[in-house]
């Protein structure tokens, strides 16, 4: 008889094994190589004694561990809304920027930057995230409004879909014409937004995108099974108990604050949501339990060498961390997809 | 036992159920027959629960179906329907499994992991466990489909379960038809179930049914045994074809002209 149960032993390790290299790499290179040693000095002094930190103590302690961790957070946000997002609609090459959330929050983010030199309002450190937050709140519920009016009852995601291309395309050409209005160093804030950054991270943003990086991820495993269900399509679901309206306002609930949240502190980032669940599945199925905890770690990975060389190639200057997922993300999923037809 | 009573469903004025009304009893195969567009899915979608009539009742034994919700009805009663394809890859004893989901919270229990082998063994899919179900033939996926469903009403909480069943045998060859309807008819007997099923062929239907309904334009044209249903005027009624009715002891064929 053979064994009812997935071995996932061998995934874990190798997981496991990946994010303490990476996160140590991290930590460790950039312009400024630190040592092992600045390390524990740098944590004794903070804990243990008031004697002042040195430089490379400072920037270990203020710049790198900040930055891995929010790095390993934005990863697994990203990484996770993909799965969820590809689990609701049924469809591999689905992420969260399909339903608006992205480009919303672009939008929230450029308003910001224009009007905020414009207007000279009092902004602090939270204005951008809460714009950017706004904005991808917004754009998602706006389809999801009209979505809801246009489908008269009927449960499918194919309306849900058209309105997220429609209005993508309305909230991005808002982000065009904000350029346009832009003086010149707006402007290049809003570019250099949209191509995504983690060299803003600090102890505020890490704790704000730990909590709901977190919280979503528990969230989200509780709803593994319904969303497996949901694989043979939204009718069988149903008749395994699941209330699919429920399940699809939870899913995209938690997706919004996921990438929001993300997004507003790091600007958008593309292809971890869509990569990272996909070289899962190719290793051990989709059961989406699995994939939710997989993608978790990762996409913290996959963040991490993504950051590394975009702070290492042209150090001391920095690439945008987007522009680097984008070009080993798409290289490596299309290699993917001709490598290996069927999954297993 | 599963009643509907004086059920209608409305798509913008026109009746596509039109009064209907039958009871389904435990332990017997109850099919229903009729030419396209006759309700029959509609039917079965009204019964499951996937669809509310826009006027009737439906009882699940003594209890309405509007008391019923949706994970509660999972517990007792699975529908099989057509061709049924998945998103994302899984291992055939994955997709069994998922039958058991409405049983357990988070994960398999001892009793959801034997029923799992039990059913994968009754339907003849256990060399399938660890393949891929989309690499399957129609086939075979179809046959992982049955132990799936099935796996949702294998083992009983005392009470009365429920098997609906639309079109299972569309992409099965004759063998695996009639192995299917004759393993059909053993659960049937063996668990007691209210089994309710619609199927295209008449004469498959004859074969197996214990009690038929004859559904014409969402109305009910005759219902009750092969025998009084598949007469020569209601099939030249319903079909449109003449048909001559071979009858012996225990054998009932129609030929179509």
């Amino acid at each position: 008889m053979q064994r009812v149960s997935n071995n996932y032993t061998s995934v874990w390790i190798t997981l496991s094994i990946l994010l303490v290299i990476t996160t140590f790499c991290s930590i460790l290179f950039g312009a400024i190589t630190i040592s092992l040693n600045d390390i524990f000095s740098s944590l004794e002094k903070y804990f243990f004694s008031d004697s002042p930190l040195t430089l490379n103590e400072r920037i270990f302690f203020d710049i790198r561990l900040p930055r891995a961790i929010a790095c390993l957070l934005v990863g697994a946000s990203l990484a996770i809304a993909g799965v969820l997002m590809q689990a609701l609609f049924r469809n591999p090459i689905v992420e969260s920027g399909l339903i608006g959330t992205s480009s919303g929050a672009a939008l929230g983010a450029s308003f910001y930057f224009v009007l905020g030199a414009t207007f000279k309002f009092h902004a602090n450190e939270w204005t951008l995230p809460l714009a950017a937050c706004t904005g991808g709140a917004l754009s998602t519920a706006l389809v999801f409004f009209l979505s809801f009016k246009s489908e008269g009852g009927k449960r499918s995601v194919v309306p849900l879909l058209l309105t997220g291309i429609a209005v993508n395309a309305l909230f991005l050409s808002g982000v065009g014409l904000m350029s346009y209005l832009a003086r010149d160093p707006q402007a290049r804030s809003i570019t250099f937004w949209n191509l995504g950054t983690l060299s803003g991270s600090n102890w505020n943003s890490v704790i704000i995108i730990g909590i709901s990086c977190l919280l979503c991820l528990s969230i989200s495993l509780r709803f593994a099974k319904q969303l497996n269900a949901l694989m043979m399509g939204e009718d069988e679901a149903l008749y395994l108990g699941v209330n699919i309206k429920r399940l699809q306002l939870i899913i995209v609930i938690i997706n919004v604050v996921l990438v929001a949240t993300a997004t507003a502190f790091v600007g958008v980032i593309s292809f971890i949501g869509l990569v990272v669940p996909h070289i899962l599945r190719l290793v051990k199925g989709s059961d989406n339990r699995y994939l939710l905890l997989g993608s978790a770690i990762l996409g913290a990975v996959l963040l991490n060498i993504a950051d590394l060389v975009a702070r290492l190639l042209l150090a001391p200057a920095e690439l945008p961390i987007g522009i680097v997922t984008s070009v080993i993300g798409v290289p490596v999923f299309i290699y993917l997809l001709r490598k290996n037809h069927f999954y297993f | 036992m599963l009643k509907i009573k004086n059920i209608f469903f409305a798509v913008d004025g026109k009746n596509l159920i039109d009064n209907v009304s039958a009871n389904f009893a435990a332990g017997k195969i109850n099919l229903i027959v009729g030419p396209n567009g006759a309700g029959k899915s509609t039917l079965i979608k009204l019964i499951s629960k996937q669809i509310l009539p826009s006027a009737g009742k439906i009882y699940f034994g003594e209890e309405e179906t509007s008391d019923l919700n949706i994970s509660k009805l999972s517990k007792i009663r699975s529908v099989l329907s057509q061709n049924i394809e998945l998103a994302f890859p899984l291992k055939v004893w994955e997709v069994v499994m998922m039958g058991r989901y409405p049983h357990f919270l988070s994960s398999p229990t001892e009793i959801d992991e034997r029923v799992c082998q039990e059913v994968m063994r009754f339907f003849d899919v256990e060399d399938l466990a660890n393949r891929n179900y989309l690499t399957l033939s129609g086939g075979e996926k179809q046959r992982v489909q049955f132990a799936r469903v099935l796996s949702q009403i294998w083992v009983s909480e005392n009470s009365v379960r429920y098997l609906f069943l639309d079109e299972p045998l569309t992409f099965l060859d004759i063998h695996y038809q009639f192995q299917f309807m004759k393993q059909l008819r053993h659960l049937t007997t063996e668990k007691n179930l209210v089994v309710v099923g619609v199927v295209h062929d008449l004469n498959l239907a004859a074969r197996f049914a214990d009690s038929i309904i004859l559904l014409n334009h969402g109305k009910i044209v005759s219902q009750g045994s092969a025998v009084e249903v598949f007469t020569t005027h209601n099939i030249s009624s319903v079909f449109q074809l003449d048909a001559e009715i071979i009858k012996k002891e225990d054998f009932f064929y129609m030929y179509f002209r």
